[in-house]
């Protein structure tokens, strides 16, 4: 049981963002009056300072506190509901624990940075005059939002941020709303979301029936996992025409936080609206595909450890989903043209990789990997988007080239974020975490058919290093493929958005010192005492279950350098030393390449098996006859026209303005009343 | 003030209240002697007026400050013996501070009003104050008498508020309906109380408890005539007909002042006295509550829906929130008691924010009221627009903003009760009244403008829709929350007071 520490303050981590970007919605949407853009960024980032200085705060308390404890800041009930005994109640109370603070931390400092970044891209890049002020409320709304997941104490208030989220991320995505690829891929990023929402809204549910049952109601996230024995033997029975077979309650739970939190970190089925939400201003991506959105999925899975270890039909499925994501975004990467996908579909596999690590039982490894993700891949954005605004809204790699002389820093900094990305030991964040990723996959014994998934998982290694090396060698160097004219203008960003980026790809490096592994530290000529820290400091709140706790395994990080390596030199040879080989083997095997280029059509078995679907069954079914015939035309229309027709015809002669009416109404009411007393009195 | 109401026990708001009246006539009396000779603008003449509304105001704040004082120093402390005919109770009190409170807001709407539209003259104040201490009266009674004295105290100065512009004919016409209804109603109360008292030989709530039987025939007649007073007070269908009439017929002040002197006080009352006096009856009154309370919700919603003049669509939006407060009544427990006052107390915010914006924008001489004229509001006066449209969604019950925690609560408590049915009327009505509420802020975002409103809001005006807008969005994302003067959350806090 977590000790719980009472602490006043953690509100004001999710609330000074709230808080601004609610003013700025204000200020833009209801007052109509916009604030300058030094104002604005003023306004925000001291919001994002407070928070993350706040968040740092709680951080030192909490490691003054025992292992396992947690500062709880309960605002009061939120919610109270029902009718005693089945009382629902929902506190508004933020929980810090170790889990928490990790993700808290992250999500702040990154945060920051990249509304720092934003502050000078937006600047630079306003095609709707009121577009500075509104990328920040969203922003901050969104973080907001993320803030609320990270740090909500209950599975309610959690899902209320998961919600933001969602909507946050929506308008992000469309927020050049005017052009049809932005709103086209919001409506698709938005579908997607709510399925997820609905799954995890199931999973609640299903939580606190089971909870509720076993006497103790609860969705506080601390005493689920004290009541976890409640799911013990609890089953639904499948239907008899499906063999009857009962299914654990558990496993139930397990399958629909699992979709939600694949929506939200676009895995399988979910993956393709993730390369449609480029469509994002580049700042939004960093912040919302790059650092936020996969880390929400993330914590929800790590934070809920304790019911996939009871439910390990659900983790095998998670492993595997992350596997078969990997491998296939991976794929899609070293074929897309455009710069923001090949990053999209980097991120998707990272995340997968992520889910992997949960699926196969040590979350430990799939937070680290989230927060060094955190690290390199919005610096990875950021630089696209450095490139696209000089190249003049450039999407397309083949019509790049030869950038990065122009952009030495810049350069640097995507290098090391590259570095990271592919996992080049030994000092980048990128690999330890993969690293032990890839080890608990190799022991996954409880997964069946586990050895497929080390060595899928290997291969999805290998592509990703050859995707992230051909964009970096397709957009930074080779032959200029673009009007001569432009390259003249291509200058090194304003520092307000270098700066943020070499922060964090210095944060890329650093980053390994939270999870080096002790087979690692023993290396180095000096000695270092307990260097896993983060393995450590998370251990009492991550339920692990991977058979074996190898820190490292020296094979296993043999073969995934290999694969590294097998994956960029190939790029590098390709694209620096020979570049016309691409086109000749497009052309050799154009099959393949169609394949892949056409994303294994799962694009259109995304459109058409999932987001047409649902905009049909919405459109159709809830859209058009639930909501316009039934409730609409039914409900509103029909109760508002009957009602008008009544009101024509019928009740506007009820109100002539006449007393003797009013008086005559008056007493036939009134005889109507005490009839009905005497009657039902028994008096007469 | 409060040393002066120690003596008067459980009547000291209502004393103090009306010590406030005439200290407020007499301050007209010395200070606006020659204002008809002055210019409304001048100084002497502003800093008069100043003047009334701070003693007005004192005596509103006092009388709270002596209501909830009865409830701090304990329940029984200034109440009186049980069967006196006057009782300072929590219900008592909270009800008492929950009028003042909503009255506190439409006096201090009132002061720019009245000079802009130069209907200012003797004894506004005055009369709103007596009005509040008749409430006062009338929610603490224990005794039908005293009930029907404060009754009509609460009741007569608002007729003459409501034809207090004299220069309008709607004015007028409005203010002699209501006196003539009410006196009507008042007739038919206390004929009612007679037939009550003849059956039972008793006038207190207590002793009337103990001697009403249901199939008493005199007993129930009289019953069934006070329930038609009581109906005709709080404007439940089919007893409401007088309503809109004097509703969009007043002063705007007035008119938001009606939603708290008339609907809010018969409410709190009514919730008395079946509490103390009809308790026994409950199954035998559930039905009629619930016809009531459906007839309300429907025809307040539906009728809004015709309206073009946005006080006469408010007017009706208030039956039908009077139809979801008596929802309570039909449910009976103590869970639905603490919804009804959460309720009330969300439904006079909702109100009087409205109604603060109407004030607002009341042009030179002239009311702004019809819908057309709200056209493109929110590009000339974009803060009032989104606050009248934030005060509509909050009406329809919209989530995120009181007026959905208020329904909610009342809905929890109805379906405890196992009143399903009425419920499902009532989410019938927010869907029907919400198409009537829109159409208001469509007008005023969607569409051009057509004419100006007056141009600046003053301080006190925008203290109120301030404070109303505050509590909205307080209350509809925090509806418990510890709140720093109470030291508990408002639920909580009505939950123990009423205990």
């Amino acid at each position: 049981m977590l000790s719980e520490v009472t602490s006043s303050f953690l509100r004001f981590i999710p609330a000074l963002p709230l808080l601004t970007g609610v003013l700025h919605l204000v200020s833009i949407g209801l007052l109509r009056r916009r604030l300058s853009a030094r104002a604005v960024t003023t306004i925000s980032s001291a919001a994002h300072t407070g928070a993350l200085l706040l968040s740092i705060l709680a951080f030192w308390e909490l490691i003054a506190l025992d292992d396992n404890a947690a500062l709880v800041d309960r605002v009061g009930t939120w919610i109270g509901v029902g009718v005693a005994p089945s009382v629902f109640t929902a506190d508004l109370a933020f929980r810090f624990d170790a889990l928490s603070a990790i993700f808290c931390l992250v999500v702040a400092g990154v945060g920051l940075l990249v509304q720092v970044f934003a502050a000078g891209y937006m600047e630079a890049d306003q095609r709707d005059d009121r577009g500075f002020q509104r990328y920040f409320g969203y922003s901050d709304l969104f973080l907001a939002s993320m803030l609320i997941v990270v740090l909500a104490d209950n599975l309610v208030l959690l899902f209320l941020g998961w919600v933001g989220v969602g909507i946050f991320s929506y308008l992000l995505i469309g927020f050049w709303y005017a052009e049809q690829v932005s709103a086209r891929a919001a409506t698709s990023a938005f579908v997607v979301g709510r399925v997820g929402d609905l799954a995890l809204v199931i999973g609640i549910v299903l939580v606190f029936w089971t909870l509720a049952a076993a006497g103790s109601a609860t969705l506080r996230l601390g005493e689920i996992e004290a009541a976890l024995q409640a799911f013990d033997g609890v089953s639904f029975a499948l239907p008899v025409w499906l063999g009857g077979h009962p299914i654990a309650v558990a496993v139930i739970a397990g399958f629909c936080f699992l979709i939600a939190a694949c929506a939200q970190a676009a895995q399988l089925p979910f993956l393709l609206w993730l390369p449609g939400s480029t469509a994002a201003p580049s700042p939004a991506s960093a912040l919302v595909h790059g650092a936020c959105m996969g880390a929400a999925g993330v914590y929800l899975l790590a934070r809920l450890s304790f019911l996939f270890a009871i439910a390990p039909e659900a983790a095998a499925l998670m492993a595997w989903i992350g596997v078969v994501t990997a491998l296939l975004s991976a794929g899609l990467a070293c074929v897309e043209t455009d710069i923001k996908r090949v990053l999209a579909y980097s991120t998707a596999t990272h995340q997968g990789f992520m889910f992997l690590g949960v699926g196969a039982g040590d979350p430990t490894a799939a937070v680290h990997h989230a927060v060094s993700h955190a690290f390199f891949q919005p610096v990875l954005f950021m630089g696209a988007g450095v490139v696209i605004a000089s190249l003049r809204q450039e999407h397309n790699l083949l019509r790049m080239g030869n950038v990065g002389s122009r952009i030495h820093l810049t350069r640097i900094c995507m290098w090391i974020a590259l570095l990271s990305s592919i996992g080049v030991p030994p000092f980048w964040s990128g690999y330890f975490s993969r690293e032990q990723i890839l080890v608990a996959a190799h022991d996954a014994l409880l997964i069946p058919l586990h050895a497929p998934l080390y060595v899928l998982a290997l291969v999805a290694v290998g592509l990703l290093a050859f995707s992230v090396v051909r964009l970096m060698y397709l957009a930074l160097y080779g032959e200029t493929r673009f009007p001569g004219e432009i390259r003249m203008r291509i200058e090194e960003p304003e520092p307000i958005m270098l700066r943020p980026m070499a922060i964090l790809a210095t944060l890329c490096v650093l980053g390994c010192t939270i999870g080096l592994p002790q087979a690692w530290a023993d290396l180095f000529p000096f000695s270092v005492k307990d260097s896993d820290s983060i393995r450590r400091f998370l251990a009492g709140v991550l339920t692990t279950s991977a058979v074996e706790q190898s820190p490292s395994s020296w094979s296993v990080s043999g073969q995934v350098v290999g694969m590294t390596v097998l994956g960029a030199l190939p790029a590098a040879l390709l694209y620096v030393f020979r570049p016309e080989l691409p086109q000749k083997l497009e052309t050799r095997f154009a099959w393949l390449h169609g394949l892949v280029a056409n994303r294994f059509y799962l694009d259109v078995l995304f459109e058409r098996g999932i987001v047409q679907p649902m905009l049909t069954l919405s459109d159709r079914v809830l859209g058009r006859w639930l909501d316009q015939r039934l409730i609409d035309g039914v409900v509103v229309d029909g109760t508002a026209r009957l009602l008008q027709r009544l009101s024509d015809r019928v009740l506007k002669h009820t109100e002539p303005g006449t007393i003797q009416l009013y008086l005559a109404l008056m007493l036939v009411g009134g005889l109507a009343m005490v009839i009905w007393l005497l009657r039902a009195g028994g008096a007469a | 003030m409060q040393a002066l109401a120690m003596p008067f026990g459980a009547l000291g708001p209502a004393a103090v209240l009306a010590m406030g009246a005439v200290a407020v006539l007499l301050a007209e009396v010395l200070f606006l002697r020659r204002s008809s000779t002055l210019s409304p603008s001048s100084g002497v003449e502003r800093r008069a007026r100043l003047l009334l509304a701070a003693v007005a105001s004192v005596a509103i704040l006092v009388a709270i400050g002596v209501a909830l004082g009865g409830v701090a120093d304990s329940a029984a402390a200034s109440a009186g013996s049980p069967d006196s005919e006057l009782r300072l109770d929590g219900l008592a009190a909270v009800s008492i501070a929950l009028i003042c409170f909503g009255g506190l807001l439409c006096l201090w709407l009132s002061t720019t009003y009245l000079t802009v539209l130069r209907i200012e003259h003797g004894g506004y104040y005055a009369l709103l104050l007596l009005s509040m201490a008749g409430s006062a009266v009338v929610l603490a009674a224990e005794n039908l008498m005293v009930l029907w004295v404060g009754f009509e105290l609460a009741a007569n100065p608002t007729h003459a508020l409501v034809g207090f512009d004299r220069k309008r004919r709607r004015s007028t016409e409005a203010g002699l309906k209501s006196f003539i209804t009410s006196a009507f109603a008042s007739a038919i109360l206390v004929y009612g109380i007679a037939l009550l008292y003849g059956a039972t030989g008793q006038l207190d709530y207590a002793a009337l408890r103990a001697g009403l039987v249901a199939d008493d025939g005199l007993a129930m007649t009289g019953l069934g005539l006070v329930l038609v007073g009581f109906a005709w007070k709080a404007a439940l269908v089919p007893f409401h007909q007088w309503a809109p009439d004097a509703w969009e017929g007043a002063p705007t002040p007035v008119t938001a002042f009606l939603s708290v002197a008339a609907t809010a006080t018969a409410l709190l009352t009514l919730l008395r006295v079946v509490d103390h006096a009809l308790a026994d009856l409950g199954e035998l009154l559930r039905p009629l509550f619930w016809a009531l309370s459906a007839a309300s919700i429907v025809l307040g919603a539906a009728m809004s829906i015709i309206q073009q003049s946005v006080k006469r669509m408010l007017a009706w939006a208030s039956v039908a929130h009077a139809g979801y407060a008596a929802m309570a009544l039909v449910a009976a427990t103590g869970s639905a008691r603490v919804a009804m006052i959460f309720y009330l107390f969300v439904y006079v915010l909702m109100h009087v924010g409205a109604f603060g914006v109407v004030v607002t924008l009341a042009a030179g001489g002239r009311e702004v009221e019809q819908i057309d004229d709200f056209a493109g509001l929110s590009r000339t006066r974009p803060g009032l627009a989104a606050a009248l449209t934030l005060f509509l969604l909050a009406l329809a019950g919209i989530p995120g903003t009181a007026g959905f925690f208020a329904r909610l609560e009342i809905f929890t408590a109805t379906i405890g009760a196992g009143e399903l049915g009425l419920v499902a009327v009532g989410v019938l009505g927010s869907v029907v009244s919400l198409y009537a509420y829109l159409r208001l802020p469509i007008a005023m975002y969607m569409r051009d403008t057509r004419r100006q409103g007056r141009g600046q809001a003053t301080m006190s005006e925008l203290l109120v829709i301030g404070i109303c807008a505050i509590a909205v969005v307080w209350l509809g994302l925090l509806p418990n929350a510890q709140l720093p003067g109470l030291g508990a959350g408002l639920l909580d806090w009505i939950a123990s007071a009423v205990g």
